[in-house]
């Protein structure tokens, strides 16, 4: 398959972009252009069309991905073409040539073998940069045989390099001997953890045996507990009987001599001390018995020489008492005198009373005079009432004088002032005329702007252009819409625009043609370009020119004859139909020169192939130009057909209106003026009419103020006033607007009709007054003002009249009232001065003297009553004395008692006297008393002391029976035989107790008993060997008690807790992990292993029909500096590559030494190493398949002249078996290939033009 | 009379196969045994249960560490503080176990002999119960043919290690049919051993057969051992058939997450798929930490990826995890079991890949060649501890049983990256 000619119809920054390639059987094509020229888009535009494209692409920045498309015409191998689009997709992405209809994907997939989009690319696109990487990897590779043909196969891919990757993984997965990889350190860890575990587990037989230990220590501890006990018990009681040896001794002595002193009384410790004593008490009281009694009787002798008046005594009460009255007495005696000269005093003071009471009837007043308390009150009471009704009385006698003197005053004002009409009518008016504003100047307003409005309408209407008339016409006028008019706009404006654009373009067009021309005329000048058409031509020419000759050979034509037949002779004339006659009879000669001439076609054709090709460009350019001019000239030719359509639709719109219209968008301008226009004389109209309405309210409003002020005002006359209203009509028609100011109003038409139409003349008088209806309002106001003033001040007389007489009316009652009071009063005074028993007339001052006056006289009768009640008491108490210190005297002291002749012997005198007789006797029995006294506390304390000297001998005799003596004496020797017997007893309880510490709770004699059973040394011995024993046992005790802690600790340290469980639950993340890796490890090798016998068993199947091949290619790729390859081995054992040297091999062809490893290669030569096996690995696959073109991009970049000129050679050669298309930026090379190469198998493309 | 009725505790036995990696929710793992029997012991004494059964395998045999006795001891204090007697039996993983020969346990636990069935009378409870003790690891004579006849008038339950008869994956111990555990004529049956719970004759209670019921283990500890755990909750009211009520005691569940992805499911569509399951699953677990088993399968466009770069997805898969499972989730591991979308026919053909699908089917189809590869593996297979090596977490290459297939995955592997490496796009 070879493609003929490559479309980039819509691919990269290509659009329409056609590549037509060499179209004979062998042949490179050479796409030359510069960086960014588009090879590489072109590249991928062939792998694009032969696979589809892929889903993400980067040709998609200019035509976006639905519209990106890659043509061809594909030759195949049966001479038959294919042409086809590719489009991006998923399905169905090959079209036929036209993109019309889908092609079978199956058609090319034929053609391409085995091949898929990727190993098409890696196999059939070879570039610089593939080769100087194959040539790399060959050395990297030591020339390893499988691995240069795996890549060369593969386009460049090392199956190394993935083995090495896949090798590298599994190294940091797991080596051998090493300790980094994860495997290894896993183990490690496994190991690490597996110890870890061991160390944290508690072996179960462990936690056992110490369990049983300590249950076995438990058991021993309280073996020796027991005997520790038991031992301590025994030494103890031995200790005992030791230490009570010596007690026991000590008592046994005390017992015997007890036993001496049996009969000795045990005497009391205060023995001794009683009885010195009881001899000491003896003796005293003896003595002291001696000497009382001798006081005793001297002190009687003086108690009897004590004498005292008992009688005396007896009335000591009496006498004191008597004795207190005496002062008393003297005070009442002295008293009698006083009290009479009182009682004369008032009686003369009562006497005097009486007289000024004139009472005459007896000396004194009947109790039945007596005044009460009440009457004195009442007296005074009314005596105050009195004056107060007296006071008001005449008050209101002053008060209604005034108030009816007043009262007059007021009836006499009210009298002067007359009462005010009814004026409703006038109010009512006058507030109609307020709510109504100021009219006039409303009215005023209105008008000014009617004529504002009036005037800017008419001149308006005189600027409106194209057409003339009334408003009212104007308004009438069938208009055209706004929307149409835009319609129009638009239209025009788009038939212009397009016209505009399309003069534009066939413009261009006429310049592109002329240059095309120009250009084509400068081709064209030197000679004829050769076209494949004279080509053909020539050929058939050519061949029937042959067909001829050969008919001659074959002698199927006229043998023998020299005679041309007339085909030979048309033919010959054809060849050179200039040429002479002689000449032209020779068949052959015109066939030579019809071979020639095709051959020269030919030839020319190739060699001017570009020329050829941009001749036939360019003819094709024109043509299209061509086409192209004539095409707008025709669309220009419409457009304005249809503009002139345009223009006489637009003036019928205007046609019934008879107006020769503009431009729509100016007809626009005009309608939208007159517009407003309407809207203006429309308003002025409005106006107008608002001015009428305010004239009829202001006419109105002056009748009806007129009649108010008319019928209702004195002092008002109508008639007056009607007359006024007629002079303001009168005033009001002058300032009528002049009709001349009103033209413009009359020029649009009947605009406002309001001053026309007035019919009554008052009315329009008033219209067109100003001040007229203020005036008006104005006097009625102020009638209306001075009416309520007049009506207000009437209405305040009526008021103070009323007021006047209402206080009379008071008054009188009050005074009514005041004599009520008066005669209750004189009631009341009557019934006193009847009690009082004054006559009625009496006044209430006398009536109050007489009462003083009887008062008195009472008093002083009572005070006269009093004081002989007093005097008569004094008198009785003197008697009552005198009696009782009379009797008394008599009875103890006669001799103070007055003879019989002293009758008025003061016996208070006596009695003082008896009183101090009694003072004396008193003091003599007080000392008397203290006598006895003490004669009594004598005989008492003599009788004690004899009590206490006999209580004294009988405790002798107490004590001489203690202490069983008969006599006092002997006491002293018994006491010292008691005390003897108390010292032994004391020793026995001493050493009683001592042993009691000891015994333990057994009787003394007992213990004694036991304890006499052993010695003192028998005693020490033995416990001298318990306590041996003892001491070895708490020994041994406390060893086992710290064993048994030690164990306890331990126990109660494993708690069950879960630190070997952990490092197992740890253990297994590590083996989970290392399962993990071990697979991933196991993985890795296999497939490293398996890709490593791939290579092996790709070398040894192509080994053979490649490097033969390759050699070849090698030998001329190095321009014969080496004549071949050859396979070797190296030190492992592996095939490796070497080269062969020219030299040598032609001299020894078995000599090691003439190889040369790649690593002695050149860079260069190492290239063109990798490129022999490549092209040899490409030669071999078009052995077996379907050709495939090979796309070569700058592959030679490295290479010198001679080997690039070698390389080209080689690719000249390979062109026969496929296609080749080498693109390059690199001018030399181009050369090159044009001096290397067969013309007629070189074509050569420049790319980008297009800049 | 309200029991628990629980069996294989394996108390202190690790958590399997969870490789650790930034994100995993480690915590939670840790101890997770003694958790789930924590849990146990609560449940017991909030429900004031009157009995707690312990059906065999308390421990792991080759446990020795007498500490996880210990811990032991002290739960069980507890529900002696509370006044709950707890009958327990050895099973075939503690029957040798040191630990529970030496172990002093509170007065409220009863552990049956081994030498002969024993019957334990609760006369407060009105409850007999009959149960024997493993006295070795394999015990596989039937134990259950001697137990006592039922105590007539008395509550009557079995406690018996068993794997039952043809119990799949079981050792034969103990073995009995149902026939020979309803005959004897009890009003339950607490099985041990089968960790999966079940009610063997779910039929059969229905028709007023007495439950024989497997309790299953109180925690999942490996991929195999999936779903919630725990006891069950037993109620006898007198006269009435038991009331079976399981509680979940886990602290950490496993789930497996399986895949099935569409043919034009790429490597995010799958991911994505696979959080939105993951919630769903983290969202089932009572919100419980969970380890997750993820496997992808079917033929997709995600194959090529996840063939060549297993370790990558495996990372992919793991943030993903981390992501959605709100850090709760540990992803155990990623099994991508998908294939090709293109059938072997549509490949293309072409050189080099073609040598390689020869290869790789020739190996396919040769033992030897198969031996040959797996032989490069035997400087590691020596290094691996036991663990690895043989036995139930074997690697599957070191297993003759499995290494075909997973040879047969690596060898699905090569094609996809190779191809990859082929069009320049290998990383690095």
């Amino acid at each position: 398959m070879r493609i003929r000619q490559l479309n980039l119809i819509a691919f990269g920054h290509f659009t329409g972009e056609s590549l037509p390639l060499n179209p004979g059987e062998a042949g490179i094509d050479i796409i030359y252009g510069p960086n960014e020229a588009g090879k590489s888009t072109t590249l991928r535009a062939v792998q694009c069309l032969l696979f589809g494209f892929p889903t993400r692409t980067s040709d998609s920045f200019l035509h976006a991905n639905p519209k990106l498309r890659v043509g061809a015409t594909l030759g195949l191998s049966d001479g038959s073409t294919l042409s086809v689009v590719r489009r991006k997709g998923n399905v169905k992405t090959l079209r036929d040539e036209n993109d019309d209809d889908v092609v079978d994907d199956g058609r090319l997939a034929a053609l391409l073998g085995p091949l898929e989009s990727e190993s098409f690319r890696s196999r059939f696109a070879l570039d610089g940069e593939e080769l100087a990487r194959g040539g790399q990897a060959i050395v990297n590779g030591q020339g390893d045989l499988a691995q240069a043909l795996f890549a060369a196969a593969s386009g460049g891919r090392q199956l190394d390099a993935l083995r090495i990757q896949l090798d590298e993984a599994s190294a940091e997965l797991f080596k051998e001997r090493a300790s980094k990889p994860a495997i290894n350190v896993a183990l490690k860890q496994l190991g690490d953890l597996k110890e870890q575990i061991r160390d944290a587990s508690l072996p179960p037989t462990e936690w056992q045996q110490t369990r049983e230990e300590l249950d076995r220590l438990e058991k021993r501890r309280e073996e020796i507990a027991s005997e520790l006990s038991d031992l301590d018990a025994t030494i103890k009681q031995r200790e005992r009987f030791r230490d009570a040896l010596p007690s026991i001794a000590k008592r046994r002595e005390a017992l015997d001599e007890l036993e001496r002193l049996r009969d000795v009384p045990l005497l009391s410790d205060d023995f001794s001390e009683r009885r010195s004593s009881a001899l000491a008490a003896q003796q005293n009281l003896q003595q002291q018995i001696e000497r009382d009694e001798a006081e005793l009787e001297k002190r009687r002798a003086e108690f009897a020489g004590l004498d005292v008046s008992d009688e005396l005594l007896s009335h000591d009460a009496t006498i004191r008492e008597l004795r207190a009255d005496v002062r008393r007495i003297r005070d009442v005696r002295s008293s009698f005198s006083d009290r009479a000269r009182q009682i004369e005093q008032l009686r003369e003071a009562a006497t005097a009373c009486l007289r000024e009471l004139k009472w005459t009837e007896s000396d004194e007043l009947p109790e039945s005079m007596r005044p009460s308390a009440s009457l004195s009150r009442r007296l005074d009471q009314l005596r105050g009432e009195y004056q107060t009704l007296q006071e008001k009385q005449r008050s209101l006698a002053d008060r209604d004088a005034d108030q009816r003197a007043s009262l007059a005053q007021a009836q006499e004002r009210l009298a002067a002032s007359p009462p005010v009409a009814d004026f409703a009518e006038l109010k009512r008016a006058v507030e109609v005329a307020r709510q109504a504003g100021p009219l006039e100047s409303q009215r005023d307003e209105a008008r000014a702007e009617q004529q504002r409005a009036d005037a800017k309408v008419s001149s308006d209407l005189a600027s409106l252009t194209l057409w003339s008339g009334t408003v009212d016409e104007l308004e009438r006028l069938a208009v055209p819409l706004d929307e149409t008019l835009d319609r129009f706009a638009q239209e025009f404006t788009e038939v212009e625009d397009s016209i505009a654009e399309q003069r534009r373009e066939l413009a261009r067009l006429d310049k592109e043609i002329a240059a095309a021309e120009s250009k084509l005329s400068r081709l064209t000048a030197d000679r004829e370009v050769p076209t494949e058409q004279s080509l053909t031509i020539a050929r058939e020419l050519r061949d029937r020119g042959w067909q001829l000759v050969a008919q001659r050979l074959s002698g199927s034509a006229a043998s023998g004859s020299d005679s041309l037949t007339p085909d030979e002779a048309a033919f010959v004339g054809e060849v050179s139909p200039d040429a002479d006659a002689a000449t032209s009879r020779d068949l052959a000669a015109a066939f030579e020169q019809a071979v020639r001439n095709a051959d020269e076609i030919g030839d020319r054709l190739r060699l001017e192939a570009q020329l050829v090709a941009e001749a036939l460009t360019l003819r094709g350019s024109q043509a299209d130009l061509q086409r192209s001019r004539e095409t707008v000239a025709a669309t220009i030719a419409d457009s304005e057909q249809q503009h002139s359509d345009l223009t006489s639709n637009w003036r019928e719109q205007w046609t019934p209106l008879a107006i020769e219209p503009l431009s729509p968008r100016e007809m626009k301008e005009w309608t939208r003026r007159r517009l407003g226009l309407l809207e203006r004389a429309a308003a002025a109209r409005q106006t107008a009419a608002k001015v009428e309405q305010l004239d009829q309210q202001i006419s109105q409003q002056c009748r009806q103020l007129a009649a108010a002020l008319g019928e209702r005002t004195s002092g008002f006359d109508p008639q007056e006033a009607l007359e006024w209203v007629t002079g303001v009509e009168e005033r009001g028609t002058s300032d009528e607007p002049p009709a001349g100011n009103r033209t413009g109003s009359d020029a649009v038409g009947s605009l406002h009709s309001t001053t026309g139409t007035l019919n009554d003349a008052a009315n329009q008088a008033m219209s067109g007054t100003r001040r007229s209806l203020t005036d008006l309002v104005g006097q009625a106001e102020s009638e209306l003002a001075a009416r309520l003033d007049a009506q207000n001040s009437h209405s305040r007389l009526q008021e103070a009249v009323e007021k006047e007489q209402a206080a009379l009316q008071k008054l009188e009652r009050e005074r009514a009232a005041t004599d009520r009071e008066l005669a209750d009063w004189q009631a009341q005074w009557q019934s006193v001065v009847e009690e009082l028993g004054a006559g009625t007339d009496v006044t209430p001052v006398e009536a109050a003297d007489r009462l003083r006056l009887a008062v008195d006289w009472f008093a002083a009768q009572d005070q006269i009553a009093a004081l002989n009640v007093d005097e008569q008491k004094a008198r009785e108490q003197s008697d009552a004395f005198d009696q009782r210190a009379t009797a008394l005297l008599d009875r103890l002291a006669s001799d103070l008692l007055p003879q019989a002749g002293q009758a008025d012997a003061d016996l208070t005198t006596a009695i003082e006297e008896l009183d101090s007789r009694r003072e004396a006797n008193q003091k003599l029995a007080v000392k008397r008393g203290e006598a006895q006294n003490d004669l009594l506390s004598r005989e008492t304390a003599l009788d004690d002391a004899r009590r206490k000297l006999t209580s004294t001998s009988s405790t002798l005799k107490v004590l001489c029976d203690e202490a069983r003596v008969e006599s006092v004496e002997l006491l002293a020797n018994v006491e010292e035989q008691s005390r003897t017997r108390r010292r032994v007893e004391e020793r026995l309880a001493e050493a009683s107790e001592l042993l009691t510490g000891f015994s333990g709770g057994r009787s003394l004699d007992e213990f004694a008993e036991a304890a006499a059973e052993f010695t003192q040394e028998q005693l020490d011995a033995e416990i001298s060997e318990r306590t041996g024993q003892r001491t070895e046992l708490q020994t041994e005790l406390n060893e086992l008690l710290g064993r048994r802690g030690e164990l306890t600790e331990k126990l109660s340290s494993w708690t069950g807790e879960s630190v070997a469980a952990q490092a197992n639950e740890e253990r297994e993340g590590v083996l989970a992990e290392l399962r993990g890796n071990a697979e991933e490890f196991a993985r890795l090798t296999i497939v490293s292993e398996l890709l490593k016998q791939t290579g092996e068993r790709y070398r040894e199947k192509h080994q053979g029909p490649v490097l033969g091949r390759a050699s070849e290619l090698f030998r001329e790729l190095t321009c014969g500096a080496f004549s071949g390859i050859q396979t070797d081995y190296d030190n492992k054992g592996t095939p490796i590559i070497v080269g062969v040297r020219a030299s040598s091999s032609e001299t020894d062809s078995e000599g090691s030494s003439d190889r040369v490893d790649v690593s002695g290669m050149s860079e260069g030569t190492c290239d063109q190493l990798y490129l022999a096996l490549r092209l040899a690995s490409l030669d071999e696959y078009l052995s077996q398949h379907e050709p495939v073109p090979l796309l070569i991009d700058d592959l030679l970049i490295r290479f010198d002249d001679a080997r690039t000129t070698a390389a080209l050679r080689v690719l000249g050669e390979l062109s026969k078996r496929t296609q080749i298309i080498i693109f390059t930026h690199h001018e030399h090379v181009l050369d090159l290939a044009t001096s290397t190469l067969d013309a007629a198998l070189l074509q050569v493309h420049r790319l980008g033009s297009r800049t | 009379m309200r029991f628990l009725h629980a069996a294989d505790i394996h108390l202190d036995s690790p958590l399997r196969g969870l490789s650790r990696y930034e994100g995993a929710p480690e915590e939670e793992i840790r101890q997770a045994t003694r958790k789930a029997l924590q849990n146990l012991v609560g449940l017991a004494i909030d429900e004031r249960v009157d009995l707690v059964l312990i059906a065999g395998d308390l421990y792991d045999g080759d446990w020795q560490d007498h500490n996880t006795g210990l811990f032991f001891g002290v739960q069980m204090a507890r529900l002696n503080d509370a006044g709950i007697p707890v009958l327990m039996i050895r099973g075939n993983h503690d029957a040798a176990s040191r630990m529970t020969k030496s172990l002093r346990l509170p007065k409220n636990v009863t552990l049956f002999e081994h030498a002969r069935p024993e019957t334990v009378t609760l006369d407060k409870l009105g409850v007999a119960i009959h149960g024997q003790s493993f006295a070795k690891q394999a015990v596989t004579e039937n134990i259950a043919a001697k137990y006592p006849a039922a105590v007539p008038g008395l509550l009557n339950i079995g406690l018996l290690h068993t794997s039952l008869i043809g119990a799949e994956g079981h050792e034969n111990y103990a073995p009995c049919s149902t026939e020979d555990l309803l005959k004897l004529g009890y009003d339950y049956w607490a099985l041990g051993h089968v960790h999966e719970r079940r009610v063997i004759n779910e039929n059969g209670v229905a028709i007023g057969q007495p439950p024989i019921v497997f309790s299953g283990n109180i925690q999942g500890r490996h991929i195999r051992e999936t779903g919630p755990r725990g006891c069950y909750f037993v109620d006898v009211e007198s006269g009435q058939p038991p009331t079976l009520d399981f509680r979940p005691l886990d602290v950490f569940r496993w789930e497996v997450c399986s895949l099935t992805a569409e043919e034009d499911d790429s490597t995010d569509d799958v991911l994505a798929a696979f959080e939105e399951r993951l919630g769903e699953i983290v969202d089932e677990a009572d919100g419980l930490p969970l380890a997750v088993r993820v496997e992808v399968s079917g033929r997709c466009a995600a194959h090529a990826e996840f063939a060549a770069h297993p370790q990558q997805w495996l990372q992919e898969f793991r943030s993903a995890a981390t992501q959605s499972g709100h850090g709760r989730v540990w992803l155990e591991k990623v099994r991508f079991r998908t294939q090709s979308p293109l059938a072997l026919g549509e490949l293309p053909d072409d050189g080099p890949l073609e040598e390689l699908r020869g290869l790789l089917s020739e190996v396919r189809d040769s033992p030897e060649q198969r031996d040959q590869l797996l032989a490069s593996l035997d400087p590691l297979l020596k290094k691996l501890p036991a663990e690895l090596a043989r036995g139930d977490d074997v690697l599957p290459f070191a297993n003759p049983d499995t290494a075909t297939d997973w040879l047969n995955e690596v060898l699905d592997s090569v094609e996809p990256l190779l191809v990859e490496h082929l069009r320049g796009e290998g990383r690095s």
